[in-house]
């Protein structure tokens, strides 16, 4: 019995030193000294994981450190490959040391709108580093922001109002002046419904595409059947953008082009436009309209010095590649277009059930912008659907690509394409890692 | 607050020290079942008081003040005679209890037949029996109770009324059952929720790990916790009023009148109201200058519940038709504001609310024995109709954390457009009926059937494409043989569970919502459960138990039939299963206890939520998990009237496959169950100070402190965890922000009570989380700083 109790005794002690603080080290990140030697663990890639978009990870390195034939495990790498993971998604706009996201605390498709600015710490961590409240509920927010040069940005502020475009400083992040358009669309479209029964709003502005060119600001203008499911009625059969000049900060004219409803995608943070160095203004539509009749994918564009659409220039993924084909990222490089192009058809109503996002395979093209029946094929292996990202970045004056591929034995990572043309393999991860977005920080 | 609770003390300190000359009760039992004299548990009902008795069965309590006395012996589980003893001053009683004796007169044969049948039907089940009944008078809640037992973890928001997330023996979510009298809760709604149901409602909370009990026919994966009323035996009442931090308010009011020799009357009531604005942090705000988020501080101001409860019973004893039958009504409502949406503190609501009611919830309970009291029969039926509503009437205005609404533009606050202008209410009808029936056949076999059939009738006035609901019936029936081999030492339970599910109606089986593909269905899930429980008594100090299941989990009718538009309905699931595995130790002297429970489980077809395109989402059989855990618990009495305890608790549950086939989730096998505590226990101290300062009356102290591990919100791979022991400490390769981190908390109070002839009063008073820790929930949402609770309670 005696040694019983002498058991007994410590196995209670035992009990007591259970609860003797057992802290694990380096799990948060609360780093928010910023960083300020640049010269090292500069480029930022970020990844979601293979099996769910709600863990987006962002892992900095010295891009010279990276032996391109190697598949690196980058959390395993975590002295090459800095990880963090501040909970919000890769934004796609991004200047100097900072990062813009949109989306914070991802379940699914719904998360915590705002406009996040993350940066890195002094451990070459992202981390959230200031932000501006945006009080829109968290279903279908719009995600669509334009950086205008360093001390000024546009984003879409529906908690203002259902039209309301709100200036901001991206180095300061102080708000600046809003537009409300409403009147505007009241004038262009006068038997308009702004809300529904419920009081929902069913004109959108900026939630598609926001950009610029030259001194004009283009907003998409999208005009609801149901506030439900962001559904564009089938008699519509036009994409509008609203003009509105910078300088002034004022509402110019409404804009149409026919045969296109939408362009990019509601809650994604891909950026469907882009402009070449002449300045042309490139839209890309994928042809999505939620659950109802798809349009062909189009890229269509405003010219340099018009602030009209270019009806005589356009390209029709269909008529290139076959029914159902989409082009899903743009962007321009050395005066070339660049697409990123469905193999088979895309499957618009199953496109998040895993076996379309793992099974459907899309390819990467250049496109000759003064011929556009003149594309080629890039030699670079095909990835995976990218409906929340735009695999494009142009860094160091290189077309930088991700490739994400969810599939082992699939590539999946990282290409360069520079002006002369070469192709060159810049990082090779393992699968679990979704490639999102590339950036290079600096001072 | 301090100077509240210091002033409280203040004024309660005079009253210590009066002191007046006390009795003692002293006794001896005999027990006629079997020769175990030692360690049965002794209960003098008035004090509260519980002893052992030693080796030749003998026991005293004392420093008892003048007065009437209860005491009873409670040897395995169950409840024998009771003796009224009175004392006087300086007098010494004794008094001689018996095992065998009931209360109820009847021949001594048909009595031990009875109660070697309770004894064989629970032996072999390993439960954890919290004594609700004993904690009456502190000023704490039901879930405080539950939360301290060892392998139990509940995570909520805090404060009174908050949906909570129960984990136990390493299953949660709907894998745990709850169950109200041994009967599936949910013809009661969320009444009895452990977070709103205060002690003096209830006697006692049975958890259950591994094997349940064949007495309660649920689906559970392996795990389930009975809430137990009080029993009507004597004209008796309390009455308490609890307030609190926070604008918190809770009275309850319980009675029982003894009619005449058969019948009794009995009423349990409670009312629950607090406004729960406890201040948290983090909480982003709009500067209205710049646009910047900053986080601040700030009051909860949307967040109130109330709530009122009724509950009626007649019951009548010892008919010649029935041995008792009991009916009851129930009738509940309740109010929950809702400050903000379930997974986030990111924008707050000012205006949504949820309400609850079910008016009429009659239930009949009928029991008696036949053949000698070797056949038990135990029926209950209930019908009840509970509706559950949804407000969300705010249009075109959005809160910030100050309160202060803003315009926008929008046709609701939570953006939910499932309501149908804001509001949506939800019809549940439920039919329930028990049946229980054991058989004694002689005095070491007993064979037992216990069926449970239910009928759900659900009906929306949203897109409900049944124009009389959808309907949902189950039926679940054990059969179990329990056993005792070579002299009593080794216990056994034998069940065969059948489960059979079966749900007809229409349904859209389109996943485009403007589309609609109308489908008949008529679907039936069914299973068959089996399960081994065998207890092996060692000597009388220690017993080792052994139990192995295949079990069964039925989806629930939120999970087949979906809400008629965000989560789309999906008749295709099928039932959960789970093979478990438990084996304990248990130790226990006059002095000190330990217990040691480990178990495995390997549970497949785990249901789980599953987006299937941009906004819509649909539960599928996805995950199929094993691990196993650990489970310590001991308590020790160093000295008189000072008594600690412990437990600890290491799950180590981790994701084997998803049958999810293109998911690229390779990387996550072994990984742990994200989002859920692995390691986690408490402490407790309680030190009643009545001798040392010689009083007459019973005041204890107590401390409480519980401790949970940090742990990740998301699947990490195993490969990256935390590199020391058992993944406690050490080096993770992962940087991230979505963690919960170490929480620990502290709860310390005080039980006065002091006892007159027939009646008492006590007065108790806890302050918690008194280091004013952070503590949060799954969603990493902060929970209430230091808060304080008070209580007085009036027994006759």
């Amino acid at each position: 019995m005696m040694k019983f109790k002498i058991f007994y005794k410590a196995f209670f002690c035992f009990l007591l030193l259970g609860f003797i603080s057992c802290e694990v080290n380096n799990l948060d990140d609360a780093n928010k000294i910023p960083k300020s030697d640049y010269s090292s663990f500069n480029y930022v890639l970020a990844t979601e994981d293979a099996s769910t978009a709600n863990i987006t990870r962002f892992f900095s390195f010295t891009l010279d450190d990276v032996d391109p034939n190697k598949t690196y495990d980058l959390i395993q790498e975590n002295q090459k490959f800095i990880n963090s993971d501040p909970s919000t998604s890769s934004g796609h706009q991004f200047f100097k040391n900072y990062i813009f996201s949109m989306a914070k605390d991802k379940r699914g498709f719904s998360s915590t709108p705002g406009l996040f600015r993350l940066s890195l710490n002094s451990s070459d961590q992202i981390f959230i580093e200031s932000e501006i409240f945006i009080g829109k509920d968290n279903l279908f927010p719009s995600r669509k922001l334009v950086l205008y040069n360093e001390n000024l940005g546009f984003y879409f502020n529906e908690d203002t109002g259902g039209q309301t475009i709100q200036s901001f400083n991206p180095l300061t992040m102080q708000l600046g002046e809003s537009l409300n358009l409403r009147d505007n669309i009241k004038a262009f479209r006068p038997d308009a419904e702004f809300e529904d029964e419920y009081g929902n709003n069913l004109i959108r502005t900026g939630s598609l595409v926001m950009d610029y060119q030259d001194d004009k600001l283009y907003v998409s203008v999208v005009f609801l059947k149901e506030a439900s499911f962001n559904i564009i009625p089938e008699t519509d059969n036009n994409f509008y953008l609203a003009v509105i000049d910078i300088p002034s900060f004022s509402f110019e004219k409404i804009i149409s082009y026919a045969g296109v409803k939408t362009v990019g995608f509601y809650v994604s943070e891909n950026n469907p436009t882009t402009k070449d160095e002449d300045g042309n203004l490139y839209f890309c539509s994928w042809g999505w309209n939620q659950f109802s009749k798809h349009d062909p994918s189009k890229v269509f564009r405003i010219k340099a010095g018009e602030t009209d659409f270019d009806r005589d220039w356009e390209i029709d993924i269909e008529s290139h590649f076959g029914e159902g084909r989409i082009a899903q990222s743009i962007t321009s490089y050395n005066n070339k277009l660049y697409l990123h192009i469905s193999k088979d058809p895309y499957l618009f109503t199953s496109s998040e059930d895993v076996s379309t996002r793992n099974g459907l395979e899309l390819s990467y093209y250049e496109y000759d912008t003064d011929n556009p029946q003149n594309f080629t094929r890039l030699d670079i292996p095909t990835s995976n659907p990218s409906a929340r990202m735009n695999i494009f970045n142009i860094i160091d004056d290189k077309l930088f690509i991700v490739v994400p591929n969810a599939i082992p034995g699939n590539f999946s990572g990282l290409y360069s394409l520079d002006r002369k043309g070469t192709l060159k393999k810049e990082l090779q991860i393992e699968n679990k890692y979704r490639p999102t977005r590339f950036y290079k920080l600096g001072n | 607050m301090f100077r509240n609770f210091t002033c409280l003390l203040l004024i309660l300190f005079p009253l210590l020290v009066l002191s007046q000359s006390t009795g003692v009760i002293q006794g001896k039992l005999i027990n006629a079942l079997d020769d175990q004299v030692e360690n049965v548990e002794i209960r003098l009902v008035e004090t509260n008081g519980k002893t052992l008795t030693n080796k030749e069965g003998r026991f005293i309590f004392k420093n008892l003040p003048p007065g009437n006395y209860n005491i009873y012996p409670i040897y395995d589980g169950f409840q024998f005679g009771i003796e009224t003893i009175q004392i006087k001053s300086g007098e010494v009683q004794n008094v001689i209890l018996h095992i065998e004796m009931m209360t109820y007169d009847l021949d001594e044969v048909r009595l031990k037949t009875l109660s070697l049948s309770e004894k064989l039907k629970n032996s072999a089940i390993k439960s954890d029996i919290i004594s609700v009944e004993t904690n009456t008078r502190r000023a704490n809640s039901v879930e405080d109770l539950v939360d301290k037992s060892p392998g139990v973890k509940i995570r909520n928001i805090g404060g009174l009324g908050s949906t909570s997330n129960v984990i136990v023996g390493g299953f949660q979510g709907n894998a745990v059952k709850f169950l109200y009298d041994d009967i599936p809760i949910d013809y009661l709604g969320s009444n009895y929720g452990l977070t709103k149901v205060p002690t003096n409602a209830i006697s006692r909370v049975e958890i259950y790990k591994g094997v349940l009990p064949t007495k309660i026919g649920v689906d559970a994966l392996g795990s389930a916790i009975n809430i137990v009323p009080k029993n009507i035996n004597k004209t008796s009442g309390t009455v308490s009023y609890e307030t609190g931090s926070f604008d918190t308010h809770i009275a309850t009011a319980n009675a029982s009148i003894k009619l005449n020799e058969h019948l009794y009357f009995g009423v349990n009531s409670f009312y629950n109201y607090s406004k729960n604005n406890y201040k948290v942090d983090d909480l982003p705000y709009k500067d209205p200058n710049s646009g910047k988020v900053a986080y601040i501080r700030e009051r909860l101001f949307h967040n109130a519940f109330n709530q009122h409860s009724l509950e009626f019973s007649l019951q009548a004893y010892k008919l010649s038709w029935a041995e008792s039958i009991e009916f009851k009504v129930n009738s509940y409502g309740l109010k929950k504001e809702i400050q903000n949406d379930p997974f986030s503190r990111a924008r707050p609501f000012g205006e949504v609310y949820r309400r609850e009611r079910g008016n009429f919830i009659p239930s009949v309970k009928y029991k008696n024995h036949f053949f000698e009291n070797r056949l038990s029969v135990n029926q209950f039926l209930v019908f009840s109709q509970i509706y559950f509503e949804i407000f969300d009437l705010a249009k075109n205005v959005y809160y910030d954390w100050k309160g202060v609404a803003h315009p926008t533009n929008s046709g609701s606050e939570m953006g939910n457009m499932l309501l149908d202008k804001g509001y949506l209410e939800n019809n549940f009808k439920q039919f329930t009926s028990r049946t229980n029936l054991n058989y004694l056949i002689n005095e070491y076999f007993q064979i037992e059937n216990n069926t449970v059939f239910s009928h759900y009738n659900r009906k929306s006035n949203v897109g409900d494409l049944n124009l009389n609901g959808t309907n949902y019936n189950k039926l679940i029936t054990n059969f179990a043989l329990n056993s005792q081999f070579f002299d009593r030492k080794l216990e056994s339970n034998t069940q065969f569970k059948f489960l059979l599910g079966n749900f007809a109606g229409q349904y859209n089986a389109s996943e485009n919502p403007l589309e609609e593909n109308i489908i008949n269905k008529d679907v039936v899930n069914t299973g068959l459960s089996f399960s081994q429980a065998l207890k092996y008594n060692v000597n009388a100090k220690s017993y080792v138990r052994l139990s192995y299941e295949n079990t069964f989990r039925l989806p629930e009718q939120q999970e087949l039939f979906g809400d008629n538009n965000f989560i789309i309905a999906n008749y295709e699931l099928t039932p959960e299963e789970s093979r478990n595995m438990n084996l304990g130790y248990t130790f226990a002297a006059e002095t000190y206890g330990f217990e040691i429970n480990t178990y495995y489980r390997d549970t497949k077809n785990l249901i789980r939520l599953k987006d299937i395109n941009q906004y819509q989402a649909t539960f599928l059989n996805l995950d199929n998990v094993k691990g196993f855990g650990v489970e310590l618990q001991a308590h020790y009495e160093p000295l008189d009237n000072l008594r600690l305890s412990g437990n600890l608790t290491w799950n180590d549950f981790r994701l084997q496959s998803s049958n999810d086939s293109y998911e690229n989730k390779e990387h996550f096998k072994n990984a742990r169950i994200a989002n859920m505590p692995f390691y986690y226990g408490n402490f407790s101290a309680s030190y009643n100070v009545k001798e040392v300062l010689n009083l007459s009356t019973d005041l204890s102290f107590f401390w409480d402190y519980s401790y949970v591990h940090q742990y990740y919100l998301d699947y990490i791979e195993k490969q990256f965890e935390p590199n020391g022991f058992l993944g406690l400490f050490g080096n993770s390769k992962i940087n991230t922000s979505r963690i919960i981190p170490n929480q620990q908390t502290h709860n310390f109070g005080f039980i006065y009570v002091r006892d007159f002839s027939k009646q008492s009063i006590s007065f108790s008073a806890e302050l918690k989380n008194v280091f004013n820790e952070d503590v949060y929930n799954e969603f990493k949402m902060q929970s209430p700083g230091r808060h304080f609770r008070a209580k007085i309670t009036y027994s006759f």
